[in-house]
């Protein structure tokens, strides 16, 4: 029997998870950020795309955990909690986007600004989890395109203007 | 989830509807050709479905940005396909590059100012809300990098946003591609209840 690899994509404040030999990805990353979580012998990868930092600045009662930085990442361990018996301290992660797309805009609209804030929470929620960024692929000004390999648990990041870099 | 009523919905349009005709005929002169629009389509949606509407999340678009601040606020948003942003630069310019550095994007958020100032006078001539429209923005990348951070300040309330959608069409006759511009305003959603009232005092 082959096994047909698969790419699950995962669309703006949503989450999914893939096994090996499976890949994962979502495209169109500005501001928000992806993060990834897998454990070192790469049976299994979840990806959250965030769009804010944190979950306090809401101003409505229904929540999406997906959405923000700091409820993502504890919703990704409890996804791969389902998904096996992983230890954190086996697991990994691997994140990129947060960047600044509209530069003149962001200077009247701190809104506009929030990559940053989105990175900087996201990094701080895997330390809290003691869990290790191997990549960092965040910042700049470029739209992103992600897709992590479980195979060599890679992340693919494509930019229009600087084509595609493993990470 | 945002709710809005029907007699609401068919307002917006009918506000959109006169203002983004004028800002055709503004464009029809700008560029030297005819201009069409479709009606605008007032719709509430999710994130991921404003993107699709876009081409999809990777698809590498223009887009203008431009917020209407006062009494009511929203963001309005345009976009085009980004194969076509050096034939509107040179159309506007009289340059022969196209160049998107400098003048090139001075002339896309100028084009902005065009599209959306008959847009924000339409609206607050018929709303009677004191409004205005910030300095635009311009940015040519991925779909969903470009109008994603137009949808940050609607996130805080949900996953849903009001859409009040329109189509140009056809700048490029003699072009074999059909071009497609869309125009977008995205009302944040704290500002609906100045709307509402303001509507009320509008003939149905």
């Amino acid at each position: 029997m082959t096994l047909t690899k698969k790419t699950v994509k995962v669309g703006m404040a949503d989450m999914g998870y893939c096994l090996a030999p499976n890949s994962i990805g979502s495209s169109g990353l500005g501001s928000c950020v992806a993060i990834v979580i897998y454990p070192a012998n790469g049976a299994a990868a979840a990806l959250a795309h965030v769009m804010l930092p944190d979950a306090s600045i809401r101003r409505n009662d229904d929540f999406n955990r997906a959405k923000y930085a700091d409820t993502a990442v504890p919703l990704l361990l409890e996804t791969m909690q389902r998904l096996g018996p992983f230890r954190n301290a086996t697991l990994r992660a691997k994140i990129a986007g947060g960047a600044n797309m509209f530069q003149r805009l962001s200077t009247v609209d701190p809104m506009m600004k929030i990559g940053e804030r989105n990175t900087e929470v996201a990094r701080e929620a895997l330390k809290q989890a003691n869990i290790p960024i191997m990549a960092d692929v965040t910042g700049g000004s470029e739209g992103r395109s992600v897709v992590f390999s479980l195979k060599d648990q890679s992340l693919s990041v494509r930019t229009i203007h600087s084509g595609t870099k493993i990470y | 989830m945002v709710t809005i009523s029907r007699t609401e919905l068919d307002k917006i349009r009918e506000i959109s509807n006169i203002g983004l005709g004028q800002a055709a005929t503004s464009l029809s002169q700008l560029l030297d050709m005819p201009c069409k629009m479709t009606v605008p389509a007032v719709t509430v949606t999710g994130f991921d479905d404003i993107i699709a509407l876009a081409g999809g999340a990777e698809n590498e678009v223009a887009a203008i940005s431009l917020k209407m601040e006062g009494a009511f606020r929203a963001t309005m948003l345009f976009i085009f396909p980004a194969a076509h942003v050096s034939s509107i630069v040179k159309q506007l310019t009289g340059e022969q590059s196209g160049i998107l550095e400098g003048i090139g994007h001075s002339a896309l958020r100028e084009f902005g100012n065009i599209i959306t100032g008959a847009y924000v006078a339409t609206f607050a001539d018929l709303t009677k809300l004191n409004v205005r429209s910030s300095i635009p923005d311009v940015v040519i990348d991925m779909a969903g990098a470009a109008i994603t951070p137009s949808l940050l300040p609607l996130s805080l309330y949900g996953d849903d946003v009001i859409l009040i959608q329109t189509n140009f069409n056809d700048w490029f006759e003699k072009s074999p591609e059909r071009f497609q511009a869309q125009f977008y305003l995205l009302p944040e959603p704290g500002s609906m209840n100045v709307l509402r009232t303001a509507l009320e005092g509008m003939p149905s």
